[in-house]
């Protein structure tokens, strides 16, 4: 462990100080958390700031400098349509950072109800959920998602949404596989003889308990919307030309790997960045919430 | 008839059967009696100990009087409603009459809630209590059971086994309830820790009047409690009566080899004994 588990007793008093600051402070206190938390907020201000800092309008394309290397009046150079890539990497960071929130945040709106539902009762709605969860693993996902662009038509928040859909079984697994085992905790008995709700139950003694797995797989599957998003793009069913993304970018640089290939190193090393950050937050987070755990 | 001597808990013929095996069809083809028409009273201010060896139906019995499972057959009575009639509402609206504390301290405390959540949870939930008033009248359920106000914002982890069952008690105090069920409250505390526990079980009685339903396997332990005792075998109550003749003149065979079992240091009171255990055949004893 990083830090000292509670050797010294905080004396609090006053009024009750909300498990939120005790969770922040720990994870304040992580250094690898904290940096990337940090990244993270920077590539937030990015997003919401690109027209301030890019330095050219991302879609201005300008065919005598196609291809051209890094430097000169392009810090990154240009592609093959002549395009600023240091303009399209910073307006690019909105749907990257954006594609896979939508899409972690559909899979875990579905799954985390689900996953609690099932793990908390069981028998017969637990075998129902449990197959339809089956089910939705065993359609590969991208059939998935053109499935449903076909549908409503190619975007990104379809793309992500039909990305988050194809997630929820994954985070219904992991929840319903928690749930499960926190059930039979004499904790949750002695808190229903107190004269608790069964929704009082699971949101605040459940919940919380499942929270740990939860924001790990939360936090692998980011790094997993940052792939599809890129993925999805490539064959044109999720970002539309010209707008940018770190995946689009990507795949446009693979493309002339050959000729330029210098073009995909600052979106491959971004969404790499991107991707540990994620990981390492999410381990932190866990840390943070996981002093309280009951050590057996 | 004083009102301090009015019968606070009264379980009729209660029976819970368990499903072992089921067929391909789901059907039941194997049932375990866990508890069979078992009956009591408990009286305001009193003790009842429930004593049997593991696996005789007292800890499904505690779980059926709360409420906790529903009985096959038999009703539970408390303070004069029958909780096995109502509906859930209304079930959860009334048990704060009565609370339970549990056996294994470490498992009972929500490990994600700080004290104050966790012995405040009754006053939320029955009174609608939170903020700077809850934390104040936590405070002092805390200084009742022998803990401070300091100890509010920790987690139960910080604890040792004795103070988390002091919490689990506070948390029961805190409902305002007439009865506590204590589920072998003491059986996984060390033994000096158990005395403490026990004389602080005892001290609340005094100043509250609050009557227990006392589980436990150890007799030992239930001598210096109880005022009644009822003894469970294989599910049905073998022997019960007042504490003082249970201990002194047990009737049937097995209690006495349940009281046999029980470590005696005094040499003068092991030989005394002797002479008890030698009606009951040795191979009804039990571990």
């Amino acid at each position: 462990m990083t830090t000292a588990t509670a050797a010294e007793p905080e004396l609090v008093s006053g009024p009750t100080a909300g498990p939120f600051r005790r969770f922040t402070r720990r994870l304040v206190r992580q250094p690898l958390a904290f940096g990337s938390l940090l990244v993270i907020v920077l590539l937030v201000i990015t997003a919401l700031a690109a027209p301030l800092l890019a330095p050219m309008d991302p879609n201005a394309t300008d065919l005598v400098a196609r291809n051209q290397p890094p430097g000169g009046g392009h810090l990154l150079g240009t592609d093959d349509l002549g395009r600023d890539l240091l303009s399209r990497l910073i307006y690019g960071t909105r749907i990257t950072l954006m594609a896979p929130l939508i899409a972690v945040g559909v899979g875990a709106l579905i799954g985390v109800p689900a996953g609690l539902i099932a793990g908390f009762w069981g028998r017969t709605p637990d075998w129902l959920l449990s197959r339809l969860a089956d089910a939705m693993l065993s359609l590969p996902s991208l059939v998935l998602a053109m499935a449903i662009v076909a549908a409503r038509g190619p975007s990104t928040v379809n793309a992500m949404t039909a990305v988050g859909l194809a997630f929820s079984p994954r985070i219904f697994r992991v929840v319903r596989g928690a749930t499960m085992s926190v059930r039979h905790e004499v904790f949750i008995d002695a808190s229903r003889a107190i004269g608790c709700t069964t929704k009082r139950l699971i949101a605040v003694h459940v919940l919380p308990n499942v929270a740990a797995p939860l924001i790990v797989q939360a936090t692998v599957l980011l790094g997993f919307g940052v792939l599809a998003e890129a993925g999805l793009s490539f064959l044109g069913v999720g970002v539309q030309p010209p707008e940018a993304s770190w995946g689009v970018l990507l795949r446009r640089g693979f493309d002339n790997l050959y000729m330029a290939p210098f073009q995909s190193i600052p979106s491959g090393l971004a969404i790499t960045v991107l991707i540990l950050a994620f990981q390492f937050l999410g381990d932190g987070m866990r840390d943070s919430l996981g002093k309280e755990l009951r050590r057996a | 008839m004083s009102t301090a001597r009015e019968v606070v808990l009264r379980a009729t013929g209660l029976t819970k059967r368990f499903t072992t095996r089921r067929n391909v069809l789901g059907r039941a083809v194997e049932r375990l009696t866990a508890v069979e028409d078992v009956s009591f009273e408990l009286r305001a201010g009193k003790t009842l100990a429930l004593v049997g060896e593991s696996g005789s139906g007292k800890s499904t019995t505690a779980r059926l009087v709360t409420a906790l499972e529903k009985p096959d057959a038999g009703t539970v009575e408390v303070c004069g409603t029958e909780w096995t009639a109502l509906g859930r509402s209304a079930l959860r609206r009334e048990r704060r009459r009565m609370q339970m504390v549990f056996q294994d301290p470490y498992a009972s405390l929500d490990p994600t809630k700080m004290v104050v959540h966790t012995v405040g949870e009754p006053l939320l939930v029955h009174e609608g209590v939170r903020g700077q008033e809850r934390d104040r009248r936590v405070a002092d359920l805390l200084e009742r059971v022998g803990l401070s106000a300091r100890h509010l914002h920790r987690y139960p982890y910080e604890f040792s086994g004795g103070q988390r069952q002091r919490i689990a008690i506070a948390r029961a105090l805190a409902a305002g309830p007439d009865i506590i069920v204590a589920d072998e409250a003491v059986s996984a505390l060390d033994v000096s820790t158990q005395a403490q526990v026990l004389n602080l079980l005892l001290d609340l009685q005094r100043d509250s009047g609050l009557a227990f339903l006392f589980i436990s396997h150890d007799l030992g332990v239930v001598r210096q409690v109880a005022d009644h005792v009822a003894v469970m075998h294989r599910g049905r109550l073998v022997e019960s009566g007042p504490a003082d003749e249970i201990y002194e003149s047990p009737r049937e065979a097995y209690t006495k080899s349940l009281l046999a079992a029980v470590p005696e240091v005094s040499p003068s009171r092991r030989r005394e004994r002797a002479g008890l255990v030698t009606e009951s055949s040795t191979g009804e004893v039990v571990g």
